[in-house]
């Protein structure tokens, strides 16, 4: 069963090693993922790889994920996108 | 199970969390309780969900310390951690009446994900978990005890006190049950970070009593317990001379540097060696 945003959820903060995730509803079900990060010229297709990633598992649909990074390793990415959109939900 | 020092990381904090591999503890406990608001349970636990499933750790132990039986949380928690695999559940609250309860909703997770049973620490923090710790030490899935003074003097309606007289008691029967048992025992952290030599004196008091180790607040702390828990130089010294005189005697009592030598020092000897290889102290 695919999950749908109802509210916008948002999960982590802009501290140094996190990032803060916010999940919106869209009208459709597309699934738009932005990438705001210090390291984006770097490391920018392994954060959308692990939030894409997270996303899939999750079967999110219909959503904006904006992640705004502060040089967060995957698991971190992972585990706020995850609390963003369950709180979406 | 050999712990020195088990550090309480706060399980939100992504910086604290992914600085606690190199840490000088011997066991990190990611915290879900006390350490995290109430707005942030979910969010601590599904990063220590996903920091457990990816972060290497060898060198240590890494805990987690779930919310209590009956919050709202517990089940949750419960559903996140287990299947990323942590060394050991620091389980809230515990007590002879609700321990029962408390593994059953553990098995029933455990089976659901086909997981190899978890090790379970009971952390005694009120009045009747000082009473009734015969149960949880009689079970056969606790593999030890931590004793949470702040909680336990909470619960007798007492203040704390700089020498921790207050826990005298709680002391010697919650480490009294656990050595019955073979089972580990932590004693409770000491809340004021700035005075180590306080904390050095309150950990070598427990350490005589039998603690194996402390709860610790702050890095510099579990430095500090790593060595009072730990064997010195000199007792390695002593106990390598005992075992080898032993060797050479052929009588159950004998004399060695005019002290008399018979089983329970010998098995100290032996205990300070296994202690020393543990932690690699042997040269």
């Amino acid at each position: 069963m695919m999950n749908r945003p109802t509210k916008t959820g948002i999960a982590g903060t802009l501290e140094s090693n996190d990032c803060q995730v916010t999940v919106e509803p869209t009208n459709d079900d597309s699934l738009v993922i932005q990438i705001e990060s210090v390291v984006k010229a770097r490391f920018g297709k392994q954060i959308e790889m692990a939030v894409m990633d997270t996303c899939k598992q999750l079967e999110l649909v219909g959503a904006t994920v904006f992640v705004d990074d502060k040089g967060a390793l995957d698991f971190t990415i992972k585990a706020r996108v995850e609390t963003a959109v369950k709180r979406s939900l | 199970m050999s712990i020195r020092s088990a550090l309480f990381v706060p399980g939100n904090s992504a910086a604290m969390v992914l600085s606690s591999p190199i840490l000088d503890a011997d066991a990190i406990i990611l915290d879900c309780e006390d350490a995290i608001a109430m707005a942030s349970k979910d969010s601590a636990s599904l990063l220590i969900k996903h920091t457990l499933m990816q972060l290497p750790r060898r060198q240590k132990e890494f805990w987690v310390r779930i919310n209590p039986l009956g919050s709202d949380f517990f089940v949750d928690d419960l559903n996140n951690i287990l299947p990323s695999l942590p060394d050991a559940l620091l389980i809230p609250k515990a007590d002879g009446d609700n321990w029962d309860e408390i593994i059953a909703s553990i098995e029933k997770v455990e089976n659901k994900f086909d997981l190899i049973p978890v090790d379970l620490i009971a952390l005694i923090e009120s009045a009747k978990g000082v009473m009734t710790c015969e149960k949880l030490a009689r079970h056969p899935r606790t593999k030890g005890f931590l004793l949470g003074g702040e909680d336990f003097a909470s619960d007798m309606g007492i203040a704390r006190r700089e020498d921790n007289r207050e826990l005298l008691f709680s002391r010697y029967q919650v480490v009294t049950w656990a050595k019955a048992f073979k089972l580990l025992c932590l004693d409770t952290p000491y809340t004021d970070i700035d005075n180590l030599e306080g904390f050095k004196l309150d950990c070598e008091f427990s350490a005589s009593i039998g603690f194996d180790g402390k709860a610790c607040i702050h890095p510099l702390q579990a430095e500090v317990a790593n060595v009072v828990y730990s064997v010195s130089d000199d007792q390695i010294r002593w106990a390598k001379e005992v075992l080898d005189e032993t060797k050479k005697q052929s009588v159950g009592v004998f004399s060695f540097k005019g002290k008399m030598i018979d089983r329970p020092v010998i098995m100290r000897a032996e205990q300070t060696i296994e202690k020393a290889k543990k932690w690699g102290l042997l040269r």
